[in-house]
């Protein structure tokens, strides 16, 4: 079973009061990505608005762990918040290219980086929450934070 | 020195020898007790003589033996002819002072008589009182050898309680170290077997575990009787003990003796097993017991910390049947579902073959989210479709199929493939934000010497030309559907020559944990281009098995894996001609 074979070791720390760092090792699969859900669900009842996932130690991830970061990136983009990657594995970062996860959530190549993304996006007015598109039909773009592009 | 004699004829007569014989030997310094020993000896032997009627004499005379000085006495008979015999009697004493047998002369006078007969007296009183002396010292000898003896005794008898203590209490740290090494083993036991246990979702494999995990420590012999798989075994009989444990939901212990084990009732021995001790452990579960776990007793009997122990175990083995029977049940009818969606391929036209493979995982969660489908527009387009739904299970077939009919809705009016995934993922943004899926969609129309594809999040179509030429269409892809993002996709289009194989598949067939989804890419594409072009044309669905054999070769099968062949035969210019059926298949 995977979910014997491949335990999920994920430890939280906290750069800043809202901002948690979250460094994953293992797969994220259908067997573990709900023990990350768990930790980034208590991570955001304590109020962090931005996550920072360091995947460098997570050799495969599938779609479950997909639905992890993009259900995280769901619930924080109105408070505003962000999520961020960091330092995907080679496999990995084909993936969320591919899926074009990669697209929605930036992806950084170091914790610094990272956090000088958070603060970019902060700085630009914090903004991910104050669109007032969505009731008025307007355009819905990405977060601030990600590449303003559309695909295709 | 002359012998000294005396003629005994009568009483008178042996007195005063007997008077005689004791004043010489206290002349010649005997000691009372010898001369004592002597005259009486003397008077016995003269008694006989004188009952007996005859006359005898008795001579005394000290002479030497061995060159010491000894008072030798004799009586012998007198013999009328004077003739001296051999004496009958004789002794001596020693004699440490000899003197002339005149010491030994008794004079007639009575008042001589009676101070000798006081004498002796004396002598016989000196006797007595060394005979006291004697036993009292004895008697002090005998105490004294009866206290020790009473020491050596009551010394025997500490040494033995000592021993005893001794080995009561070795035989108790002993016990107590056995019984806390048991009590460790069985935490350990009951930490690695629940582990063991839960870690499982497959049922058999957990009843396999059980006499695994219990034998021989904890039982000789295991039987699991699960209700819900009493038709399949037949109608085995079950001990009485068991059928109990199942009616009661209580554990049960059947044997000819009580089993004093905490929690587990009493039951007369088994018909089926007299001989043999039972423990019936129920398999609880909230609602009612799965099962029965039956242990045969192993060398050691159980104890009651063993009773407890087990019990627990029997609730861990239940949680776990338990998990894998509503695991199973959730998978059949996730698999059932989705092989309902998948069976039916439309009846292609001439020129035109489609061959598709659908694997559902073998173990894991993973059950549930790949379809494939191809169906007719109205224009007569034949559309290719494969995708896959993120998260798993029931919930995950069951939007797998909204998916599905969505899609298949959208392609209603003619619209390309990236028009189709276009308003897909505008579906799913809206209306389910937390359900995301890739796709692919490939469109074949009657007539046209080209075809259009277009994909979101999906690994890219592989295609084989005629000539065996195979190429990886990774044209600019769309994003996954459903993801938050506004996107139009685009649609791509490639010339269709004959012979041409397009191969539409998720991700389970080529993404491998340790190398990654580009390998398998590879892979599929080398696999592709080693057919030769008649076999594809004769035999679609053999080739389709040809190529899930290696590539699924290393595959865990912990996912879905899907695969659609799309095939233009050699000779066709392109699809639209004649009618041909073709065949979906589910391995």
């Amino acid at each position: 079973m995977p979910l014997a074979r491949n335990p999920l070791s994920v430890e939280v720390t906290l750069p800043r009061d809202d901002v948690a760092l979250i460094t994953v090792g293992g797969c994220l699969d259908a067997g573990t990505a709900m023990e990350l859900q768990a930790h980034l669900a208590n991570q955001l009842h304590h109020g962090r608005r931005h996550f920072l996932l360091d995947l460098a130690g997570v050799p495969f991830m599938d779609s479950s762990g997909m639905n992890v970061v993009l259900r995280t990136y769901h619930e924080v983009r109105e408070l505003p918040g962000s999520v961020h990657i960091i330092a995907p594995a080679p496999a990995v970062r084909r993936i969320l290219d591919l899926t074009g996860v990669s697209i929605t959530v930036p992806v950084s190549g170091s914790v610094e980086a990272a956090l000088a993304s958070v603060d970019d996006a902060s700085a630009g007015g914090g903004t991910t929450g104050t669109r007032d598109g969505q009731d008025t039909g307007g355009p819905e773009g990405p977060a601030p934070q990600a590449p303003a592009r559309r695909w295709p | 020195m002359t012998p000294h004699s005396l003629r005994i004829a009568t009483v008178t007569d042996a007195a005063r020898a007997r008077i005689a014989v004791a004043r010489l030997a206290a002349a010649c310094g005997v000691p009372a007790l010898e001369r004592t020993r002597l005259v009486t000896a003397l008077s016995t032997r003269l008694r006989e003589c004188l009952a007996g009627g005859g006359t005898c004499v008795v001579s005394c005379r000290v002479t030497t033996r061995d060159g010491e000085p000894v008072l030798r006495v004799a009586v012998a008979p007198a013999h009328e002819t004077g003739a001296a015999g051999e004496p009958a009697w004789q002794t001596e004493v020693a004699c440490p002072e000899p003197v002339g047998p005149e010491g030994g002369d008794v004079p007639a006078d009575a008042s001589l008589l009676a101070e000798a007969l006081l004498g002796a007296d004396e002598d016989t009183a000196s006797v007595l009182r060394e005979l006291a002396g004697h036993q009292e010292l004895v008697a002090v000898q005998r105490e004294r050898m009866h206290r020790s003896d009473q020491g050596v005794l009551s010394l025997q008898d500490e040494l033995d309680a000592a021993r005893r203590e001794l080995r009561e209490a070795s035989a108790a740290t002993r016990a107590a170290r056995t019984e806390a090494e048991n009590a460790r083993r069985r935490l350990t036991f009951v930490a690695d077997a629940s582990a063991v246990l839960t870690a499982s979702l497959d049922q058999d494999e957990i009843v396999r575990q059980l006499p695994e995990l219990l034998v021989p420590r904890y039982a000789s012999k295991v039987d699991v009787w699960l209700f819900d798989q009493d038709d399949r075994h037949g109608a085995a009989p079950h001990p009485a003990a068991a059928v109990v444990a199942a009616r009661t939901g209580r554990p049960q212990y059947a044997a000819d003796h009580p089993g004093n084990l905490p929690g587990v009732d009493d039951q007369p021995p088994s018909a089926l097993m007299p001989t043999s001790p039972l423990l019936c452990l129920p398999l609880p579960t909230r609602r009612a017991p799965l099962g029965v776990l039956t242990l045969y007793p192993p060398e050691q009997r159980w104890s009651p910390d063993d009773a407890v122990m087990l019990v627990e175990l029997a609730r861990w083995a239940s949680t776990a049947i338990d998990n894998a029977h509503r695991f199973e049940r959730n998978r059949d009818i996730a698999e059932t579902l989705q092989r309902a969606l998948l069976t039916d391929l439309p009846t292609t036209t001439a020129g035109m073959s489609l061959a598709a493979r659908y694997l559902p995982a073998t173990h894991g969660l993973n059950i549930g989210g790949d379809w494939y489908d191809a169906f007719r527009q109205p224009d007569g387009g034949l559309v290719a479709v494969v995708g896959d739904v993120t998260g798993h299970g029931l919930h995950a077939a069951v939007m797998m199929s909204q998916l599905r009919t969505a899609l298949r809705a959208y392609a209603v009016d003619g619209s390309s493939p990236g028009q189709v995934l276009t308003r897909l993922h505008l579906f799913l943004d809206d209306l389910q934000p937390d359900l995301y899926a890739t796709a692919v969609i490939a469109r074949f129309r009657p007539g046209d010497p080209t075809f259009t594809w277009a994909t979101a999040g999906h690994p890219p179509p592989v295609l084989r030309t005629g000539d065996g030429q195979v190429k990886v269409l990774d044209a600019e892809p769309g994003a996954m559907l459903g993801i938050p993002l506004e996107q139009e996709i685009g649609d791509h289009t490639l010339p269709l020559t004959g012979g041409s194989t397009l191969a539409l598949y998720t991700d389970g067939l080529v993404e491998r944990r340790a190398r990654g989804i580009d390998q398998g890419i590879e892979r599929l594409a080398v696999a592709l281009g080693t057919f030769r072009p008649a076999e594809l044309d004769a035999d679609l669905d053999g080739s389709a098995d040809r190529i899930l054999v290696p590539l699924l070769s290393d595959s865990e099968r912990d996912d879905d894996a899907c695969l659609l062949l799309c095939h233009l035969h050699g000779e066709g210019p392109g699809p639209g001609r004649g009618g041909r059926a073709v065949r979906a298949h589910m391995t």
